[in-house]
């Protein structure tokens, strides 16, 4: 903003009564006030102007480079009995997951791809977790679109251990059992094969 | 004595007041109370900075629903708020932490209030000491200068302000906000449970038998009921009891097993468990039923391949099965 | 045409605006009154243009003009009549075109309210600096938030409708723009303090010319802040009305600081002290309002009532930083010259009083505003991610709440300069022992808690305060022959009443928040259950009403065997979620509010009904009123003592003398050393 010369100005018009004229200067208080709340304020606009909006700032697993929380129970398919742990020695896909959710059913012929691509070798296997839903539901889903992998109904707090904030949302587990990825929305057979093939030759290389 | 008087009986029914109404405040809280005050607490991860009390949104009913679990298990509000921080990591908190850079939230108006409140007492003093006519700052500036003892105690008393307001404001952090997971008075770091676990069996399978219980023990002073450590630390003892020949330790692993079956009574593992440490005690016939019901509670198939493994050797030994 | 209308008139408004600023600049530099006296007309013109803009989106909303990008994404057939105006503020463009119509409002105002002035450096330049706003939000609408873009390729038949929330309930319709009133508002006292900066002239003048338009911004805020607590009550549903949300925060910030302006003025205009602070307080509450603008329009926080993130933010940003350089700039420059000397003789005096309220008010916006933007600093300097939430927020600023009340109570009381023991034992007597009554009162009937009580005790003290002030002013005014409307207008007065009504929003606040009950109800047709004294019967679903634009399914629920309430779910054809709408029986000492949790999975199955019981809940809306009629009351033009057509610029005039703050310290004292 361009500044006058007010001194000039002042002669346009005469001056309330009331009104001061510029006094000689009383020390530098205010002077060094404003700089330091300047300063503040331009590192806080500094900080403003680098945050990057919050929907993109979607946070990485606290569980990344950690054991795999706990996943037991029976699986609504075939009623047999499923822990994590027993699945030590292979990749694991955890995949959480609702009917209701459509980009759950968009992913989930990949995932019937990428199960159907590991299980001869049995190197990779899929498990998921049934995420605000009915297990009725979940039965007819899988008996319409295919899978037959474990398929555990949450009853024991599997989604807050995990950290899910919504569906789908999917992680990637290396043999020795300790949490090596997470994929926020939908899934690919492609995608995940990538990140199967990158995990392994990783630092985080299969412990078997 | 009447002026004394009648300030004085006000103050006391203040008092009193207050007393009364700070007694009735602290009583135990129930479950569905203690449940709700840290469902109030904790960030709704979905939903823009509600709480998961005031939201419906899927993730918050889930985390509600954890909430609800732990407390009915008797965890503490600690212990149930770093079990989502584990997961969710320390953004999920909506009480910022009291330590590190994070904990300058606390800290900065607390110090701000009080050197604020020491300038305005610095200001007053200096209002009535310099009679007010001659009172340009030029003056007080000059004044000042030519008496240093004067200045010093400015300078002095300036610090003590900033001294004061530094440790006001750590105090109303400590006082105030989150300790970190695990973070104790003491400033002793332990690990959370998950890790704990992990590194148990980690050393347990390295043949560091004692280290694991350790662990275990120490999971366990944190969660009575963690069923994972239960039944792990039942199975260890029993081991140490049959390789280091101390038999007293033999009841003692039963008695973990056991415990760990009373918290999760269909769990196949701990009954294999269960069933293992019979057989140690000689009794085969306990064992191969106990191996029996854990095969019935439908294993995932790799313990069932091992169960079966168990079960078969149970069987040649004693021709039944 | 509705488009071509509305970028006509963004065009009109931006080039009236830059040319504006273009001639006053040049009048004040060259002193040429005739070019300051064309600011009227270009102020007008801008006026003409954010008028034009607006009737032109308005009018693109009612007859679903579909071809304009802003209507086919929020707007739809389906939407009521109410929500289809009430459109133009949903969303990002549309907000900025009803913040340029009440901008350009103002600006106007301005012009006219000083006509005869406008050959005033003072003046001029507040209008130019008004100008200069109104040109940056012409700027957006121009630019990165242009709310007259058409849609590319087929023109939609339908839109999605505003947010669901949004259309909810009626308040959505008055809310915003009161708080859009408010945040403008303090535009023009913000201009005046520039402009007394530039020219140096810092007097009393400039402050009795903003101090009107200072306490209706403040009003408006006021009362778009409590109704947007009242829209969270009524609409989202978990009976909550402050969540110190990050746009909660964005719009109490100004008003900590304005109120803190308010008070700490009446020292200026009394003993001639404190002008840098002043106007340090007026740039800064400007400052904050572009703030919490920007971060209410860039998602860079969370926040329940956020738009969209849009490039805008980084323009909103740029014009904090250019407000901040500004301010701080001219405060350096100038400040150390305008500083009044002056002193206090004592702490307990009405000014001691009013400074430490400064102090208090200060704390607690530095308290809220680091707070809102505290994440992204943690996050920037080691990337670690926090939330600051409502336990920090509550318990940083119970203890300054509570201080707050006590000088409430104490201050009113207080005469300017020094105070005598037995003065104040005298004016304060009755007031204290109200407080102390409505502790006891709040014991006995059950409330524990050391720091509800003090609100409690300490509220009764204040409020019995203020009406003590009041009665005796009253009392003078009528004696002297006024009537009885006319004794309670002024600022005194009206100040008094505005305390009131703090106190019973401080009192409800804290009773409904520490004393909520709540349970969640399975219950089956004719079941009923008990909650905190209240009994709730479920007596059936109703039918559901299927309408375009959402499917609403309600249950029957009577609340103490008396009236029925019908809380509901509400489900919007375009959005996943489903929304309830919940239910509330008012009541003067406990609100019963009903949420419809789950509607029965079969016919006659049970619902999942959650009751919530609020303490006071109701009094929150009413002490709202009592603060806006306060601010009427102290903003009401007093009767003039002076023949009409004298300056309009009245400086220590009798007028603003106004009604003594209290009968018995109207000495009005020399301005020390000037």
């Amino acid at each position: 903003m361009a500044l006058g010369h007010p001194e000039e100005d002042l002669a346009i018009h005469p001056r309330d009564d009331d009104d001061e004229v510029l006094s000689p200067r009383r020390g530098r208080t205010a002077l060094v006030t404003a700089l330091a709340v300047g300063v503040v304020l331009v590192v806080l606009i500094a900080v403003l102007a680098m945050s990057e909006p919050s929907s993109s700032r979607l946070a990485d697993s606290p569980l990344l480079g950690r054991r795999a929380p706990a996943i037991e129970g029976t699986s609504l398919l075939s009623g047999e009995r499923f822990d994590l742990r027993d699945e030590r020695g292979r990749w694991v896909v955890v995949n959480f997951f609702a009917t209701w959710c459509e980009p759950c059913r968009a992913e989930h012929p990949d995932l019937v791809r990428f199960a159907a691509a590991h299980e001869a070798a049995d190197d990779a296997r899929v498990v998921s977790v049934v995420f605000s839903d009915q297990p009725d539901d979940v039965e007819r889903f899988f008996a319409q679109r295919g899978g037959d992998w474990a398929v555990i109904d949450d009853t024991t707090g599997i989604v807050p251990a995990w950290g899910v904030t919504g569906v789908p949302e999917s992680y990637l587990v290396d043999p020795g059992g300790v949490v090596v990825a997470k994929i926020i929305g939908g899934i690919t057979a492609e995608g995940l094969e990538d990140l199967l093939e990158r995990a392994q030759g990783g630092p985080q290389g299969p412990g078997s | 004595m009447r002026r004394a008087l009648r300030i004085a009986l006000p103050v006391a029914i203040v008092v009193v007041a207050l007393a009364v109404g700070a007694s009735g405040s602290d009583g135990p809280r129930s479950d569905p109370e203690r449940a709700q005050a840290i469902a109030a607490s904790v960030r709704c991860p979905t939903c823009a900075g509600q709480s998961v009390a005031a939201s419906d949104a899927p993730a918050a009913e889930q985390i509600r629903a954890e909430i609800d679990r732990r407390v009915a298990a008797g965890e503490s509000d600690d212990r149930i708020k770093a079990s989502l921080v584990a997961a969710y990591g320390e953004g999920i908190l909506l009480n910022p932490p009291a330590s590190g850079v994070a904990g300058l939230v606390w800290v900065l108006p607390v110090a701000a209030l009080v050197f604020a409140a020491g300038g305005l007492a610095m200001a007053f003093r200096r209002w009535r000491t310099v009679p007010a006519d001659l009172a340009t700052d030029d003056d007080r500036v000059l004044g000042a200068g030519q008496e240093a003892p004067k200045r010093a105690r400015l300078a002095l008393g300036a610090l003590g302000v900033v001294a004061v307001g530094l440790a006001a404001g750590v105090a109303v952090a400590n006082a105030s906000g989150t300790r970190h997971a695990g973070e104790t008075a003491s400033g002793e770091i332990r690990d959370l449970t998950d890790d704990r676990l992990q590194e148990a069996s980690d050393l347990a399978r390295g043949g560091d038998v004692r280290g694991a219980l350790e662990l275990y023990d120490g999971v366990l002073e944190d969660d009575p009921a963690n069923v994972e450590a239960l039944a792990e630390r039942g199975l260890l003892l029993a081991s140490l009891s049959e390789a280091a020949e101390l038999p007293q330790l033999l009841p003692e692993g039963r008695s973990s097993v056991e415990r760990a079956l009373e918290v999760d009574p269909g769990n196949p593992r701990s009954l294999f468990y269960l069933g293992l440490i019979q057989r140690l005690e000689g009794d085969e016939g306990a064992a191969a039923e106990t191996l029996e019901e854990a095969l019935a509670s439908r294993p995932p198939p790799a313990l069932r391949q091992t169960i079966e493994r168990f079960l078969g050797q149970a069987g040649t030994d004693d021709g039944t099965g | 045409m509705n488009a071509a209308l509305g970028t006509a008139g963004v065009a009109l408004g931006l080039a009236a605006s830059l040319i504006g600023i273009l001639t006053l600049a040049v009048g004040l530099r060259r002193k040429r009154s005739a070019l300051l006296r064309l600011g009227r007309s270009y102020a007008s013109l801008v006026l003409a243009g954010a008028v034009l803009a607006t009737v032109a989106m308005e009018r693109a909303l009612i007859t679903r003009d579909f071809s304009l990008s802003y209507v086919a994404s929020n707007g739809s057939t389906a939407t009521p009549a109410l929500y289809n105006v009430a459109t133009l503020w949903a969303a990002l463009e549309g907000s900025i075109i009803l913040w340029s119509l009440v901008l350009a409002g103002f600006t106007v105002g301005v012009v006219v309210k000083f006509r005869d002035r406008l050959t005033d450096p003072l003046v001029g330049w507040a209008t130019l600096v008004m100008l200069v706003v109104c040109a940056f939000f012409f700027l957006l609408m121009a630019g990165p938030a242009n709310p007259f873009t058409t849609v590319a390729g087929a023109i939609p038949t339908d839109g999605p409708g505003p947010n669901p929330l949004l259309q909810n309930h009626p308040l959505m319709a008055i809310h915003p723009p009161m708080l859009y009133l408010g945040y403008v508002g303090f535009t023009v006292p913000f201009a005046f303090a520039v402009a007394a900066l530039v020219t140096g002239r810092l007097g009393e003048g400039w402050l009795a010319a903003t101090r009107r338009w200072t306490l209706l911004a403040w009003g408006f805020l006021t009362v778009g802040i409590v109704l947007g607590a009242w829209w969270s009550y009524e609409v989202l549903g978990w009976g909550g009305f402050w969540a110190w949300d990050p746009v909660e925060n964005a719009s109490f910030l100004p008003w900590l600081t304005g109120t803190a302006y308010l008070h700490s003025v009446m020292v200026q205009e009394r003993r001639g002290m404190l002008r840098v602070w002043n106007l340090s307080l007026l740039l800064a509450t400007f400052s904050l309002t572009i703030l919490g603008t920007f971060l209410t329009r860039s998602g860079v926080l969370d926040s329940v009532h956020s738009f969209t993130e849009s490039p805008i933010g980084m323009w909103l940003l740029g014009a904090f930083a250019a407000t901040v350089v500004v301010t701080i700039g001219l405060i350096g420059w100038r400040g150390d010259r305008l500083r009044s000397p002056g002193s206090i003789d004592s702490p307990v005096s009405r000014e001691g009083a009013f400074l430490l309220n400064n102090l208090l008010f200060a704390a607690f916006a530095f308290v809220v505003l680091l707070g809102t933007v505290f994440p992204l600093v943690v996050e920037a300097v080691n990337d670690e991610r926090i939330s600051v939430g409502t336990p920090y927020f509550n318990r940083m600023t119970a203890p300054i709440g509570l201080a707050l009340l006590f000088l409430m109570a104490v201050a009113p009381a207080l005469p300017w300069r020094k105070a005598s023991g037995e003065l104040l034992w005298h004016r304060l007597r009755w007031p204290m022992w109200v407080g102390v009554a409505t502790l006891v009162t709040a014991v006995a009937v059950g409330a524990r808690g050391i720091s509800p009580l003090l609100a409690f005790g300490l509220g009764g003290f204040a409020a019995a305060a203020a009406v003590r002030q009041l009665v005796v002013a009253v009392a003078a005014a009528r004696r002297e022959g006024a009537s009885l409307l006319r004794a309670f207008v002024g600022r005194s007065n009206g100040g008094m009443i505005v305390h009131v009504g703090v106190v019973v929003v401080a009192v409800a606040f804290t009773a409904a928040s520490s004393y909520t009950t709540s349970a969640t109800f399975t219950l089956t047709e004719g079941a009923s259950a008990s909650i905190a004294g209240h009994t709730v019967t479920y007596e059936g679903m109703n039918e559901p009403q299927v309408s375009p634009q959402r499917t609403l399914v309600s249950a029957r629920v009577r609340v103490d065997g008396g009236q029925v309430y019908e809380p509901a779910l509400n489900q919007f054809p375009n959005a996943t979620q489903t929304i309830g709408t919940p239910s509330v029986r008012v009541g003067a000492v406990d609100d019963v509010y009903l949420t419809l949790v789950a509607v029965p999975e079969r016919e006659g199955g049970p619902i999942v009904l959650g009751v919530i019981i609020e303490p006071l809940a109701s009094w929150l809306w009413v002490g709202g009123g009592i603060m806006a009629a306060g601010t009427l009351l102290a903003a009401w033009p007093t009767r003039r003592r002076r023949p009409a057509g004298q300056a309009v610029l009245p400086a220590g005039t009798p007028e603003e003398a106004g009604t003594p703050l209290a009968a018995d310290d109207a000495e009005r004292v020399p301005t020390g050393v000037r």
